[in-house]
């Protein structure tokens, strides 16, 4: 990170920033106070950084159960090899080597469905895993020697899982029934002729285990995702209390008791309100990263400052470094000009748009204008309209006494568009 | 090209007396003639004002608010703190002139009203921003907005007010009347063809809540067995719309996501239950 760039902590998020506007629009590094020293108290909490809501996804344990079914799964293939140990006793090994390898490329299958869905409530999955488990259990059977021994667990491991998915998937409905009653039929019929001890314990654990699963999910995504809601709403709650009762409380308490709304405060209660309407809209339109997210912090900042500016970014791709870099300067030194020479509530729009191989920016102020050939652009400005134009860039600005002022950045410099 | 000629009177309408009379003080300070300030649209005496209206309400809130204004004759300009893209697309579409978002200073509310006075749209930078990006996302094929349209958003886009838009494209006030009134009809027919239904905003403001299928299909008084149709519609919807999309994402999460960006969560008036009254006013 260059040393003209520090971090800065907006709104408990850190962000970086040029290092010369901060101490322009009044912000200290080390100290997050604000905007002088009359200013109101700002009851600031040690949450962790979190600025706007941002819900869990409420169904996080049921994608969890899927993606441990589909770990269970994947075990359960490579169990189907072990039957391989008893290579000679086998009838016909080689219907076991198919049968383990494709159980292996279903369990794949099923774990590449899951991974993107992050749900078992999926019929396609459910059936494909039923049939699967149905033709595992017959080729199983025919592979087998007589006393069935050497095969027998290794598939019942097989369908405990399947049932499982069947249980999870398809919930309390018919369907889901009839698919446990078919896979119970054919495993009686692998196990003929009959041990009756062992056919009785294999039916009657899988049917509880069956008949627990149903429990489990009493109504359709029911019980499974009541923590997850509780959770959710609870989170929502405390940070509810804490936006209200840091930020909102001790600016509306002062509007009751008669405070003047001087500068200040009224910057402050700008602050809060922006705070308190991005924890409602949910920061949607946020970028994330690159020099949509460079441009929007540098907005937030001369945001937090009073100046009511609006943006625009159509942002395909981001710019080579330097020319971020250079132009977020720019733009800086920019909104710095309108906010040292027009009034704090004076609107502002910032526009952006990069291909990545081209860019333009825009800088757009309704605020004082100068009359053009009167004004040298300060220190700040020429030296990084400097820096732009080093860079095969273009600073254009053209402004009227009470028409504002537009500053607009264009790179590279195309042929026959003037260079100021 | 802003109306300073003949100042409409305006009606302003909003929940919160406060902020309404302070808007309405602000105007009368710039010389305009401010008729009446109400807290809800059911309240308006007189059809046919200029309206500036909050877009969350107690009874009529947001695009039914504004369709109720509309077919008194009003010519309304919607703003609002909260609103989230799609929902300003909507009141477009229903027939706003223009939106302003809370946050803006009085000279933006002043222009706006004298640019729908005399132009009868008002362009913000952000409003033409969504419009095209709507656009983009949503082609209506041949019958879409043309290249003087889009070259006409592209430049409010980048800050310039009506007056500077139409100089800089070279268009006369009536081509460039003629090209607004052509982005606010087809802005509307896009939305006509994309948007859920009515029905299917109430299923994904319920499972956006998090509210089961049961439970879902007991507020809608439907059967269980049909919320999973409602749901495969809703993802066809939020499919054909968001190209980025992956096909393979469930229905659920498609409604859930769709909820969250329309803010459909509020729009039956339903937010999540929390209970403020468990907030206690001491210290922490």
């Amino acid at each position: 990170m260059s040393a003209k760039w520090r971090m800065c902590e907006v709104n408990g998020v850190f962000r970086r920033i040029p290092a010369v506007q901060l101490s322009l629009i009044g912000y200290r590094a080390s100290t997050p106070k604000k905007l002088g020293g009359g200013g109101p108290p700002t009851a600031r909490s040690g949450r962790p950084a979190r600025s706007r809501m941002a819900p869990a996804f409420p169904g996080q344990s049921r994608a969890g159960l899927a993606e441990g079914m589909a770990w269970a799964r994947l075990g359960s293939a490579f169990l189907q090899f072990v039957p391989l140990l008893y290579f000679s006793r086998l009838r016909l090994p080689w219907l076991i080597i198919a049968v383990a390898l494709s159980a292996l490329l279903e369990a794949w299958w099923l774990q590449r469905r899951v991974w993107v869905r992050r749900t078992l409530r999926d019929p396609v999955l459910v059936g494909v895993d039923a049939v699967f488990c149905l033709g595992l259990i017959m080729a199983a059977r025919a592979a087998g020697p007589g006393g069935l021994n050497d095969v027998l667990p290794v598939a019942f491991c097989f369908m405990f899982v399947t049932v499982g998915i069947v249980g999870f998937g398809l919930g309390q409905s018919w369907y889901g029934v009839l698919v446990f009653a078919v896979l119970t039929v054919a495993w009686a019929f692998m196990t003929f002729p009959p041990d009756g001890l062992r056919l009785a314990s294999d039916l009657l654990s899988l049917g509880l285990y069956y008949a627990l699963i149903l429990f489990l999910t009493h109504e359709p995504g029911g019980q499974v995702a009541v923590p997850d809601r509780d959770a959710d709403l609870a989170r929502e709650r405390d940070l509810a209390f804490h936006e209200i009762h840091g930020h909102l409380l001790p600016i509306v308490d002062a509007v009751a008791a008669g405070t003047a709304m001087s500068g200040p405060w009224m910057a402050l209660a700008a602050r809060e309100a922006a705070r308190a309407r991005r924890l409602i809209v949910g920061g949607q339109t946020e970028p994330k990263a690159g020099f949509a997210k460079l441009l929007s912090d540098l907005r937030d900042v001369f945001a937090e400052a009073g100046m009511a500016v609006t943006a625009v970014f159509r942002i395909e791709a981001d710019p080579p470094g330097e020319i971020a870099e250079a132009v977020t300067h720019t733009v800086c030194e920019a909104l710095t000009n309108v906010l040292k020479h027009t009034d704090s509530r004076c609107e502002v729009h910032l526009f952006a748009e990069s291909t990545g191989r081209r860019l333009e920016v825009v800088v757009r102020d309704r605020g004082a204008g100068f009359e053009p050939g009167t004004v040298t652009p300060g220190y700040g400005l020429a030296s990084t309209y400097e820096e732009v134009r080093r860079l095969g860039g273009a600073v254009q600005v053209r402004s009227a006494p009470g028409g504002g002022t537009r500053v607009r950045i264009l790179w590279p410099l195309a042929d026959g568009e003037p260079a100021r | 090209m802003t109306g300073q000629r003949r100042r409409p009177a305006v009606v302003v309408i909003d929940d919160h007396p406060v902020t309404g009379a302070g808007l309405a003080a602000q105007l009368s300070q710039q010389g305009f003639d401010v008729a009446a300030v109400i807290t809800a649209v059911e309240e308006l005496a007189a059809p046919g004002d200029m309206v500036v209206c909050d877009l969350r309400l107690p009874g009529r809130s947001g695009p039914d608010a504004i369709g109720f204004l509309i077919e008194r004759g009003c010519r309304v300009l919607a703003t609002s703190g909260v609103a989230m893209p799609e929902e300003i697309l909507d009141v477009i579409a229903i027939g706003a002139r223009g939106f302003v978002p809370k946050t803006a200073p009085i000279p933006v509310f002043i222009r706006a009203i004298g640019d729908v006075a005399s132009l009868s749209y008002f362009v913000s930078a952000e409003l033409a921003h969504l419009i095209l990006a709507d656009a983009e996302l949503r082609p209506l094929g041949p019958c879409d907005i043309g290249r003087v349209e889009r070259a006409v958003l592209r430049q409010f886009e980048q800050g310039d007010d009506a007056g500077e838009v139409a100089a800089s494209i070279g268009l006369s006030r009536d081509a460039f009347s003629s090209a607004l009134s052509s982005i606010w009809d087809r802005a509307a027919a896009r939305r006509a063809r994309f948007r859920p239904s009515p029905r299917e905003r109430q299923l994904m403001s319920l499972v956006a809540q998090g509210y089961t299928h049961k439970e879902v299909a007991a507020r809608m008084s439907i059967t269980v067995m049909t919320v999973p149709g409602y749901l495969k519609s809703v993802k066809e919807k939020y499919l054909a719309t968001h190209p980025d999309v992956p096909g393979s994402v469930s229905p659920l999460t498609a409604a859930r996501k769709w909820a969250e960006e329309t803010g459909a969560r509020s729009i039956d008036g339903e937010w999540p239950d929390v209970d403020i009254s468990s907030f206690t006013a001491g210290t922490r």
